[in-house]
């Protein structure tokens, strides 16, 4: 029906295909319904055009969405030939191409260049981006005069901006210079200026090298296809990144793009996909928002893209089924059709991974171990021994998080700032942010000396990474283990997690072996973060009467010390989470000290949450922190039902530890488990360990054995 | 008429066998009862001795009968022999072992039974047996319902109506319970002497005790139970098991024609008071989560449907609930909304409830909203008789100091909300899962509700006896589905020396999307006083227009009546206006109030003096303002949507920009609602006592005379 169709990423094909799923009940039917329903209550507000505003605000709101109808209305026109979405599109475009050379320059907020429409360069390539998706839909409807002025007004002058103005950040090799060279390609493709398409993808040094989309995506990834910065930038950085994979397999078969570099995009986006929780929820690894999740739309079209070019993946069909939706696009009718052409899809539980991180894979790793329990609750364990994050790293190297029972339990705090809530510091990241989420005490990890991490130099902990011990991803015992070395000066610490599914609890059950060793004494401070009411413990509590903070800096300012007790041998703490109970248990003594805590202090504009957290305190040079968390019972308040409020754990003793091994037992009323974890750097597989403590010999096999004695 | 089991004949079972594996709401709540008792079969039966309240050997006996009575009627409709044998050896063990087992020990004023702590639970377990016993006695051998009869049924029932006579037909809650379960339970062995006492009480008056006195004298005349909903709505499962089984032994009797039948009255009353997504209000000693799919409204709905009207409210709710009762009023009601496939989110409107066994201790008002996008929201504003009927024992003293009490929903959730109880229910290692000692020094206290505290000193001085002696007085209301709605009510001497009163608005404003609530609390004394208006909000503080001091160490708020469990965080001093922004869920909701000189802000957190973590850990803002007749006038604006997962936010600035008291005295209180594009907009009240639709209101303000008719008047 068009013979000048011009659309960049949809043709005449791809377009039957849709149309053909319009009020059906597959997912490609659900997607356009939903699309089509936001698309026409957008349609249904006046059009508007505004100037400059922070971040949150209403011209900031208004030129997001703007962008966003541009696209899709530009989409749904080609869907359904109706011309109220074209019409909507080229007025929305021809108001900006009035408007956008008479908007000055923003003022800069920060190391981002400002745009005319954004206080940001990157919010602007963005809107490019979708702006000239939109136009590509819509360019065949114009007259040549509107198409005339779209471009000489609006796009010649954006690209010129992208590409002459801010040239040295135009192709950088880094997360914001994947949605630049989107941008600036797509534009090109949309407009046929097809000298931008190769600029963007070869660099404006045209050598692959220096910068471009080939650059970025040789460089920005570990092999296991890792982003440094962690799954939140990550599934940011995966929507332009697939946008301009897919642009370039259409006007640049020859690069055969999803072959490139063995496979790179399908390999990162594997490995975003596999950090999830099972609610789809990413770990907040580094700078991350607690609910960023696998229905972002970046993840959304990762998931098409990968459907169409690459090899069945059932695991994928079940991200879908979480994900609800499809991108409206050729690749979305792949994975709908493949979804539809399956009986049943069931949820996913990926498989435990361990992801590698550097250009080289040798920068140390982020863990992730799953397991599924009987009735198909799956637990997930993530540990993070990699690299920092660079600027929005967290100093919390060795840290953990834990997922169970449907919610993650032991938390990271996440990022410090209320995104794009303009009230609050212009929805930017807030001063908490350094002051407290991203110091070491912030994390379920050791804090040293009361201090953080590399003494909170980023320019120190970029240096450093984490080291892999082992790694077990498979079985009924799956574990994890890396050390730290020099984090804190003088001293060396190792994190060996296991989780361990046993026949008489419901749920998987998590042993934390925290070892740190030094010639020197030091104040070890073993924290938690947790969520819910505080249901018992076995400690003698004293509540403070005034209460003052933790400490006076590296986070600990902004803690209230509720209160303290003396630990006991086996400290024990429970608490209640949504319908979930919980029990801590940890090796201690009366020597050591354990501490409740709660967020708020010095936090004069209420910038953070309010959080709950334990803290168990010990003077030492070497120890070993040996801890044990049961999932347990079940409550739920509206049906008045409280079951198996007690775990079945009752003790956790430490027989012994050094630097070859560890040997901790834990005592239920019907068994005791014995833990032992090799903890030599060399060891493999292979490695017989023997050792005697306490006049007792343990023997195993390999890097960790669990024994279970029935009681 | 030969036996029949007690709820449903043979007949009605047969018919229900139809809607096994059906796809329709009564075919997928059958399924859903197989699922629960397949799932507890395989464990084997069990018959344990004491516990605790959420210890095992509680929640096993509790677990049995619910099993128990679903192996019953599930027997009857699917005709599963395997049900049949499970409800048979279960009833057979229970009583070979019932005469043996050790009365419990009470751990609070409640009588123990031998399977409970308290008879309460006890009573449950006899009405669910005898229900299932009903269900298979016909398959029994003569033995076997000799034994159960004999050694189990009669024992109870011995127990109850004689051991315990002097609680036994009580005119209380619990009473309801003890009636029912032995009503039922004789009507089940055939002992109509003791059905007799359960109906007309042990005296045979019908007024001393009894269903028939319990069900006249319980309720006020629009059906209120002075305890609140949520022990109200525990009741409804007694009344409508009792009253069905007697409809259908007994229907000369005609028990649902009763008072007006005030069976339905008051399951309505329950109902209506819900909030939009089925939660119940929390008034008085109440969880927050207690919702209209309780069991007990399941079956109100249920049976009233059947057997009053074909309402849609009805309908709306159970399709709400996603559950019918596996009965034949059920099935009705399954049918009826297959042939409904649009029907909406259940909405009772705007009403008022009285208190009080002749309506007349004040009572409660809700407004209700419903906007364009079918979002509701909802106002609820108490001002009844205090919630204690400590009559049966001082364990059931559950009222709280909370006249005048304003709760706040709207975007499905409570805005501004009470505490509820404090109690960790159930769950045994807190405190055995009974109320805290923390219910009564932070949960009934004035502090931890949305109402002005005076001199830091609860209502009636937190003392229940004087308490008993003072309820509110209804002022005006309109209601209805206008622009404006409203509420007012009084309370007087509550404390000693002043009046307050309490005007709540509900107002569409042009160009704002929600409908802003508009509180005029006025404090009315001759002498000087210390008033705190407390705010309990859910959130994150998002922005103030006024500065305050974060303090570097804490302290409580102060040392009684529930201030010693509250941190003060930050303070600060307001001149003339404050407005405080906070985001819970997705939406922000702003307070902007007004101030006189002197006037101060506390935030505060809940949690000091709490040494066993009993307390939740909640914010709340206090606004205290000193005077004598002195007017708090605040708006509430709902505003702007936040999604962090797709990083959205908009409208985090609300458009009402200040509040100015302009007038108040008994005559009226005027308002002037600010707006951030420089409207005004003027709120008129009248004060005065017997005010009606046609009083003529003239006040001067600055020299300009304002005129109005009726209650309230807003000029835009």
């Amino acid at each position: 029906m068009l013979a000048n169709l011009n659309s960049v990423l949809m043709n005449q094909q791809e377009i039957e295909t849709i149309q053909q799923e319009l009020g059906k009940n597959s997912l490609m039917g659900k997607s356009l319904k939903a699309l089509i329903g936001d698309t026409d209550s957008y349609l249904a507000l006046d059009i508007d055009v505004p100037g400059h505003s922070p971040a949150g605000g209403y011209a900031h709101n208004k030129h997001q969405q703007n962008y966003k109808y541009i696209d899709q209305a530009g989409r749904l026109f080609l869907i359904t030939g109706e011309d109220k979405y074209a019409q909507f599109t080229a007025d929305l475009l021809t108001q900006y191409a009035d408007k956008y050379l008479e908007l000055g320059f923003q003022k800069q907020r920060n190391t981002n260049p400002p745009g005319r429409l954004f206080h940001q360069m990157l919010n602007e390539h963005v809107w490019l981006l979708y702006a000239s998706l939109g136009y590509s839909c819509i360019s065949h409807w114009l007259s040549d005069a509107q198409r005339q002025h779209i471009i000489t007004r609006l796009f010649e002058p954006m690209l010129e901006v992208a590409t002459v103005k801010y040239h040295f950040d135009f192709d950088r090799i880094h997360n914001h210079g994947v949605w630049a060279v989107a941008a600036v390609a797509t534009c090109g493709a949309a407009i046929g200026q097809e000298k931008y398409i190769d600029l963007a993808i070869h660099g404006l040094a045209g050598d692959d090298k220096k910068g471009g989309f080939l650059a970025q995506i040789s460089n920005l990834f570990a092999p296991s296809g890792y982003y440094i910065e962690g799954p939140y930038y990550h599934r940011y950085a995966i929507r332009p990144l697939c946008l301009l994979a897919e642009l370039t397999q259409r006007f640049r078969p020859e690069i055969d793009i999803f072959n490139f570099k063995e496979q790179v995009i399908g390999n990162t986006i594997q490995s975003l996909l596999s950090t999830a929780y099972p609610n789809g929820v990413f770990p907040s690894l580094n700078d991350a928002s607690k609910s960023m999740d696998i229905k972002d739309e970046g993840v959304v079209i990762a998931v098409s893209i990968f459907a169409k070019h690459y090899p069945k993946d059932e695991n994928l069909l079940g991200i879908a089924k979480i994900q609800g939706q499809v991108w409206v696009s050729g690749c979305g009718s792949a994975l709908s059709t493949a979804y539809e052409a399956e009986e049943s899809v069931e949820l996913p539980c990926l498989p435990s991974v361990e992801l590698n991180e550097g250009p080289n894979g040798d920068k140390g790793a982020q863990g992730f171990i799953r397991m599924q329990n009987d009735s198909g609750n799956i637990s997930q364990l993530v540990m993070a021994y990699g690299q920092h994050g660079m600027g929005h790293g967290h100093f919390d190297t060795l840290g953990m998080t834990y997922f169970s029972n449907n919610q993650e339990v032991l938390c990271d705090y996440g990022f410090g700032r209320w995104v794009n809530i303009e009230p609050k510091f212009g929805g930017r990241y807030l001063d908490e942010n350094k002051s407290y989420a991203r110091q070491t005490i912030a994390h379920n990890l050791v804090t040293v000396d009361g201090g953080c991490q590399n003494n909170f130099d980023v320019d120190s902990a970029d240096k450093k990474n984490g080291t892999p011990h082992f790694f077990i991803g498979t079985g009924k015992t799956q574990a994890m283990s890396a050390y730290a070395y020099d984090f804190f000066p003088g001293v060396t610490q190792q994190r060996s997690l296991i989780l361990i599914e046993h026949e008489q609890l419901a749920q998987p059950l998590l042993i934390d072996l925290f070892r740190l060793s030094s010639e020197k004494t030091h104040q070890y401070d073993y924290s938690l973060q947790y969520q819910g009411q505080i249901i018992r413990h076995n400690v003698d509590f004293q509540q403070h009467k005034t209460l003052k903070t933790m400490g006076d800096n590296f986070g600990y300012q902004h803690l209230w010390n509720l209160g303290q007790a003396q630990a006991q041998d086996t400290t024990l703490v429970s608490w209640l989470q949504g319908n979930s109970y919980y029990t801590w248990l940890s090796t201690s003594s009366a020597d050591d000290t354990l501490f409740f805590t709660r967020t708020g202090a010095n936090d004069p504009s209420f910038n953070l949450r309010s959080e709950s957290s334990l803290i168990l305190r010990r003077e030492a040079k070497n120890t070993l922190f040996a801890n044990v968390l049961e999932t347990h019972g079940y409550f739920n308040e509206a049906v008045e039902a409280s079951l198996d409020a007690r775990g079945k754990i009752q003790e956790i003793n430490v027989i012994g530890f050094d630097d070859n091994a560890s040997i901790v037992e834990i005592i239920a009323e019907e068994f005791t488990l014995t833990v032992m974890v090799n903890n030599d750097p060399n060891a493999t597989e292979q490695s017989q360990t023997t050792i005697e403590f306490n006049n007792l010999t343990y023997s195993w096999q390999g890097f960790l054995a669990v024994e279970t004695k029935r009681s | 008429m030969s036996y029949q089991p007690l709820l449903m004949s043979y007949e009605q079972a047969a018919q229900l066998r139809q809607h096994v594996n059906t796809d329709s709401l009564i075919g997928r709540s059958i399924a859903e009862e197989i699922e629960a008792l397949e799932a507890y079969m395989p464990i084997g039966i069990e018959i344990p001795g004491h516990g605790e309240a959420g210890g095992y050997e509680h929640n096993r006996h509790k677990q049995n009968y619910i099993h128990l009575d679903l192996a019953g009627r599930l027997y009857l409709i699917t005709q599963d022999k395997r049900y049949l044998d499970y409800a048979t050896t279960m009833l057979v063990e229970y009583a070979t072992v019932y005469k043996t087992l050790e009365l419990n020990v009470s751990r609070d004023s409640n009588k123990p039974g031998r399977l409970f702590h308290q008879t309460l639970n006890e009573n449950m377990w006899m009405l669910y047996a005898s229900c299932a016993y009903s269900c298979i006695r016909h398959e029994l051998t003569a033995a076997q319902t000799h034994l159960i009869e004999t050694d189990l049924f009669k024992v109870m029932l011995e127990m109850f109506v004689v051991t315990y006579a002097e609680n036994f037909d009580i005119i209380h809650n619990h009473g309801l319970w003890s009636v029912a379960s032995a009503g039922i339970c004789a009507y089940a062995i055939n002992d109509q002497a003791t059905v007799d006492k359960a109906i007309y009480g042990l005296k045979g008056d019908s007024v001393s005790g009894g269903f028939i006195a319990q069900l006249t004298q319980l309720f006020s005349p629009d059906g209120y139970y002075m305890e609140g909903p949520y022990y109200h709505r525990f009741s409804l499962r007694p009344i409508f098991l009792f009253a069905e089984t007697i409809e259908r032994r007994q229907p000369e009797i005609g028990i649902y024609q009763l008072k007006d039948e005030v069976i339905k009255t008051t399951a309505y009353a329950v109902m209506s008071t819900a909030f939009p997504d089925g939660t119940l209000p929390a008034l008085n000693d109440s969880s927050r989560t207690m919702d209209i799919k309780d069991l007990g409204i399941l079956l109100a709905t249920n049976i009233c449907f059947e057997r009053y009207e074909k309402n849609e409210t009805l309908l709306a709710m159970a399709k709400h609930q996603d559950k019918v009762w596996v009965h034949n009023s059920g099935a009705t009601l399954s049918n009826a909304l297959d042939n409904n496939t649009d029907v909406a989110n259940f909405n009772w409107g705007s009403l008022s409830l009285t208190d009080g066994s002749e309506g007349e201790c004040g009572g409660v008002t809700i407004l209700r909203h419903r906007d364009a996008k079918s979002d509701d929201s909802m106002a609820l504003l108490w001002y009844g008789q205090h919630g204690s009927d400590a009559k049966l024992h001082s364990a059931l003293d559950h009222g709280h100091f909370d006249g005048l009490h304003l709760s706040l929903f709207n975007n499905n959730q409570e805005f501004t909300h009470d505490y509820g109880y404090g109690r960790w229910v159930n769950i045994e290692p807190k405190f055995g899962g009974r109320y805290i000692p923390e219910n009564i020094t932070y949960c009934k206290q004035t502090i931890a509700h949305n109402t002005v505290v005076v001199d830091q000193v609860s209502q009636n001085q937190g003392v229940t006896a004087i308490a008993q002696q003072h309820f509110g007085e209804k002022h005006f209301t309109i209601l209805g589905e206008s622009k404006l709605q409203g509420m007012s009510a009084f309370a007087r001497d509550y404390y000693p020396g002043v009046d307050q009163q309490r005007t709540v608005l509900m107002v569409e404003l042009a160009g704002i999307k929600k409908p802003v609530i508009i509180d005029l609390f006025r404090m009315i004394s001759a002498e000087q006083h210390n008033y705190d208006y407390p705010v309990h909000y859910t959130g994150q503080i998002v922005r103030t227009n006024f500065q305050y001091q974060a303090h570097s160490s804490l302290s409580t708020v102060g040392d009684a009546h529930g201030y010693q469990h509250l941190w003060n965080v930050a303070q600060g001093n307001i001149e003339n206006s404050s407005l405080t922004t906070w985001l819970m869920g997705n939406s922000y909701y702003s307070l902007i109030s007004s101030a006189n000189e002197h006037s101060e802000i506390i935030f505060a957190r809940t949690g000091a003096n709490d040494p066993d973590f009993n307390l939740r850990s909640e914010p709340m803002f206090i606004l205290r303002q000193q005077g004598a007749n002195h007017l708090f006038a605040n708006v509430y604006e709902t505003h702007g949507y936040f999604n962090e997962a797709i990083e959205a936010s908009l409208d985090a600035r609300g458009q009402v920009d200040s509040i100015t008291v302009l007038h108040s005295d008994d005559s009226a209180s005027i308002v002037s609602l600010n707006l951030v594009s420089g409207k005004q907009v003027q709120v008129c009240v009248s004060n005065i006592t017997d005010v009606t639709d046609e009083t003529q209101n003239s006040i001067t303000v600055n020299g300009k005379e304002i005129n109005w008719k009726g209650a309230v008047a807003i000029f835009e």
